[in-house]
């Protein structure tokens, strides 16, 4: 069965490369994508719920820590595991965000590398 | 093997004392180790060793200084020709080989030769090896796979803390009966301020009486006016306080400061500390640093700052700390997570509840929680504050440099009085 991958990234370019570069590359995956938060909550409270998030962090409107922050507020929410996908690398924002997530990988990515971590959280979560 | 409590250490600690608490444990634990120390063990000892002593020196000093020790000691332990230091590459942790036929060595003979090179470096690097060099290398070992982690447990931080005192101490020269009769008579001086003579030394022998179960010593001390004193106050010592164990007396004169500054009635809480200073001098003041009696930080807590109130503000601290990197929606959620996380290991900790929206967040504290035992108290603010700062990687030194800012000197001093140090908390996280 494919694993449900929720994206949620403003920019396109992103949203484009992991959904194509996931689903055509790997078929194993369902990737949705969400252009920023709000979108994000949209697609849960319609009962999408994922299996993964992919969470960019420096997002217009609603920042990748807020929406990280929001999900922890829902019972059912919380308990996805939240992947940072993020350009941010000053040790800051990778300590406090390798504190909360999943894990914390940054921009460029290689798509190998990030389908492996995918798949390892995925595993650990069971 | 509790070197502390041995009789007569006091009076044989010379420079280099520290060399000598901790190797003796080193070798007193590689002995008790079930598993052999090997040549890779030896290696990774030998490249910890020399990368603790570059950090004091240089990549080139601590390379060449082991590299002189090893052929020093290569006639009385012949195995050591099995050791070479490459004085060109300063690799992480391949400047130093180890071939595999120094594990066939006899042990003893191994662990004789780690305490001479351990001594040899701590006497070359003279007041460079000071307590924190013990500590690292001591730390050092905790991830090190290839040497037993037993190899360094019971190794009192405390413990050799004291040590490193004791022998600054010597090394100062310190004279602790003429610096306790110059502190109070600094304390009288700052009491003479506000009260007259009279009140002044009541308050100090006051002080003394309080501190009597703690620091049975003071009852030495005697405040009098004789024919000598011209009429004054002197201080007069009936015993000798060079005896005393300098982490107990450093102690003690904490205390007295800290309880006296509590009896007068000074407006401001710096204010007390400001004409301390003065009225110390800059010698005494210099000595009292030294003996890490934290006199630029004393503050006196009139308000009696509750345990409630300070965690309250190590949270609030916290949160603001990551927020400002972060957002403060998102700190909220780290430390809901963190305390989770303490929670298991400190039941303190379940008695707060955290609760946040999108706009705000609350603390609710269960009503026995200021009576908790305070050192149950200080370890888990300790473990929350390690918790946050351990994922910070290069930044984790600065960490608590910010964090003691945000809880200003007021709370830092809470904190400092309850046992935690925070210079050890850094040098750990570090």
């Amino acid at each position: 069965m494919k694993k449900k991958i929720l994206v949620i990234d403003d920019n396109p370019m992103i949203l484009f490369s992991v959904k194509e570069g996931l689903e055509e590359k790997f078929d194993s995956y369902n990737v949705d994508s969400a252009n920023g938060g709000e979108e994000c909550f949209d697609l849960l409270e319609k009962g999408n719920v994922p299996d993964l998030i992919l969470l960019d962090i420096m997002m217009p409107e609603i920042s990748g820590w807020d929406v990280y922050a929001r999900l922890q507020e829902n019972e059912a929410w919380k308990k996805i595991p939240v992947v940072f996908l993020t350009a941010k690398t000053d040790d800051y924002s990778k300590g406090f965000g390798k504190l909360v997530s999943e894990d914390y990988i940054e921009k460029p990515f290689d798509l190998d590398e990030l389908a492996r971590r995918i798949d390892e959280v995925l595993e650990k979560k069971g | 093997m509790r070197y502390l409590k041995k009789k007569g250490d006091y009076n044989c600690i010379v420079e280099g004392a520290q060399y000598y608490i901790f190797t003796k444990k080193l070798i007193w634990k590689m002995n008790s180790m079930h598993d052999q120390i090997d040549h890779t063990a030896v290696k990774a000892i030998l490249n910890t060793l020399r990368r603790k002593i570059a950090r004091r020196t240089s990549d080139d000093e601590a390379v060449s200084m082991l590299s002189r020790f090893i052929d020093e000691l290569t006639p009385q332990y012949g195995f050591l020709k099995y050791v070479s230091v490459n004085k060109k590459i300063y690799s992480e942790n391949e400047s130093i080989w180890v071939a595999p036929e120094l594990s066939d060595a006899n042990q003893n003979e191994v662990f004789s030769a780690l305490h001479q090179l351990v001594k040899k470096s701590v006497f070359e690097m003279k007041e460079k090896a000071d307590f924190f060099f013990i500590r690292e290398f001591q730390d050092a070992f905790e991830d090190m796979d290839v040497v037993h982690k037993t190899m360094t447990d019971d190794i009192p931080l405390d413990e050799m803390q004291h040590e490193y005192l004791i022998n600054r101490a010597h090394t100062l020269s310190l004279e602790k009966n003429q610096l306790i009769i110059n502190v109070i008579h600094s304390l009288l001086s700052v009491a003479n301020t506000n009260l007259s003579e009279n009140e002044s030394v009541q308050v100090i022998e006051k002080t003394f009486l309080e501190l009597l179960p703690k620091y049975p010593f003071f009852h030495s001390v005697n405040i009098v006016k004789n024919a000598e004193s011209k009429g004054y106050y002197t201080v007069e010592l009936s015993d000798d306080f060079q005896k005393i164990p300098t982490f107990q007396f450093a102690d003690a004169l904490f205390n007295l400061i800290y309880h006296v500054g509590t009896h007068l009635d000074f407006n401001q809480s710096t204010q007390f500390q400001r004409i301390l200073l003065q009225k110390l001098g800059q010698r005494n003041a210099e000595l009292l640093r030294k003996l890490n009696v934290p006199i630029d930080n004393i503050i006196i807590a009139k308000s009696n700052i509750s345990q409630q109130d300070i965690m309250e503000r190590l949270i609030d601290s916290l949160i603001e700390l990551i927020g400002e990197r972060t957002s403060e929606y998102f700190a909220v959620a780290v430390m809901m997570k963190m305390i989770g996380n303490v929670k298991k290991s400190h039941d303190l900790l379940t008695k707060i509840q955290i609760s946040k929206n999108k706009d705000n967040f609350s603390l609710q504290f269960a009503d026995d929680f200021n009576s908790a035992d305070e050192t149950d108290f200080q370890k888990t603010a300790k473990s929350l504050i390690q918790a946050v700062g351990a994922h910070l990687g290069k930044k984790r030194g600065d960490f608590i440099e910010e964090l003691k800012k945000k809880l200003g000197k007021e709370y830092v001093s809470s904190f400092e009085r309850m046992g935690l140090n925070f210079h050890i908390l850094e040098m750990k996280l570090n």
